[in-house]
């Protein structure tokens, strides 16, 4: 029995968890594109770089 | 007054076509249905892997941007692949991160998201050139002949879109954004009617607006009461986190469809109808999730659905 109940309760959490980790896809990919030391090496241009891949991710790819 | 029979067939014959044309040209969209006429790629072939960009020929073929196969491929109107190019790299006619595409006669216009410039294809998907542009760009129409409307989120200045020709030589400037509203803030799509005029969706901003190649604004529209979308702080940048609008499309008649985003009932499925003086007419929903709308010359219209595996082609029927 209360292996049903806690079986039954990790599916809940993982499919709770399924939206967060989706909905951070893009924030995921912008704070590896801003950590990248080329990107901070040419500085203003790799923000920009980083922001339109924010941009394109949102657009493209966020679960809304 | 007598007037001969043949005058008289030819009079009632001009003001049968002129009146016909204006009610066809008057009669306003009550309601749009979709119907499915192809399908492309599915979870059982590899069509398509994760599509980006799409356009059709006058001659119904369709030309797909493959983001995850780093390609352009060109599918007959039974949508079978007729051919496919490019390949990973920053080479000619190669990709990094395949984007958004156009068509204008014999030229297919491509961009990537990580390179700079324009890369130009026949209709046979031979590499012909890449058009110089010193920003990497978010928009992309081929307009009038020997002119490409281009356009590239800002972070500090006025937003624009930029016409430039062939050679990447700009011609002229259009400005909709004269104060900057935070970062990314001007992140749009468009569409431009034969007139030369502009329809913008903004992708973080509650706004669609037409604005003359002037830079003037002919009409504004809020379809979310003007709500401001969320923002969040990563790393030092405050960012736009909601979408509101995700792509503009017109019709042959020059309604204006618009892809509503986040903040939409049904995020990325649910398409707002405009008419061309930007009253809202109606609103219809996606079978499914997509980023882009286009509709072609014969007014059909293409989304996606399958997270980017499938390309859906819909016939309109307006009521």
């Amino acid at each position: 029995m209360w292996g049903i109940v806690l079986t039954l309760a990790v599916m809940l959490c993982v499919l709770e968890a399924i939206p967060l980790q989706a909905g951070r896809i893009c924030e995921d990919a912008l704070m590896r594109c801003l950590d990248d030391p080329f990107n901070q090496a040419i500085g203003y241009i790799g923000t920009v770089y980083c922001g339109i891949g924010w941009a394109f991710c949102k657009k493209y790819i966020d679960p809304e | 007054m007598k007037i001969k029979p043949a005058i008289l067939t030819a009079l009632m014959a001009a003001i049968l076509v002129v009146s016909s044309h204006s009610v066809e040209s008057a009669a306003q969209i009550k309601k749009v249905a979709i119907e499915e006429v192809l399908s492309i790629g599915s979870l059982d072939d590899e069509a398509l892997f994760q599509w980006s960009g799409v356009a059709a020929d006058a001659d119904g073929f369709i030309y797909v941007l493959d983001a995850m196969d780093y390609s352009l491929k060109k599918f007959d109107q039974a949508g079978h692949l007729v051919k496919k190019a490019g390949r990973k790299g920053q080479g000619p006619g190669e990709f990094m991160a395949p984007r958004l595409l156009d068509c204008r006669g014999e030229s297919l216009y491509a961009t990537d998201q990580n390179t700079t410039g324009i890369l130009v294809f026949d209709r046979e998907l031979v590499f012909k050139k890449r058009i110089p542009y010193p920003l990497l760009l978010f928009n992309l129409r081929a307009v009038g002949e020997n002119c490409l409307a281009v356009g590239s989120p800002v972070f500090q200045g006025p937003g624009k879109v930029v016409l430039i020709d062939e050679e990447g030589k700009v011609k002229s400037e259009m400005v909709f954004l004269e104060k900057p509203e935070g970062m990314l803030m001007d992140s749009m799509s468009m569409a431009i009617d034969p007139k030369g005029d502009f329809y913008i969706a903004f992708l973080f901003l509650d706004r669609i607006e037409k604005r003359e190649k002037s830079g003037r604004l002919v009409w504004s529209q809020k379809l979310f009461g003007g709500k401001k979308v969320e923002k969040k702080t990563i790393s030092s940048y405050v960012l736009p986190t909601e979408t509101c609008y995700k792509d503009v499309a017109l019709d042959r008649n020059g309604n204006v469809f618009v892809l509503g985003g986040g903040l939409s009932r049904h995020p990325s499925r649910d398409v707002y109808v405009l008419s061309p003086a930007g009253e809202l007419l109606t609103t219809f929903m996606l079978p499914d999730t997509s980023h882009c709308l286009y509709i072609d010359s014969r007014n059909f219209l293409y989304s996606r659905a399958n997270d980017g595996i499938t390309l859906k082609k819909y016939r309109m029927i307006y009521h």
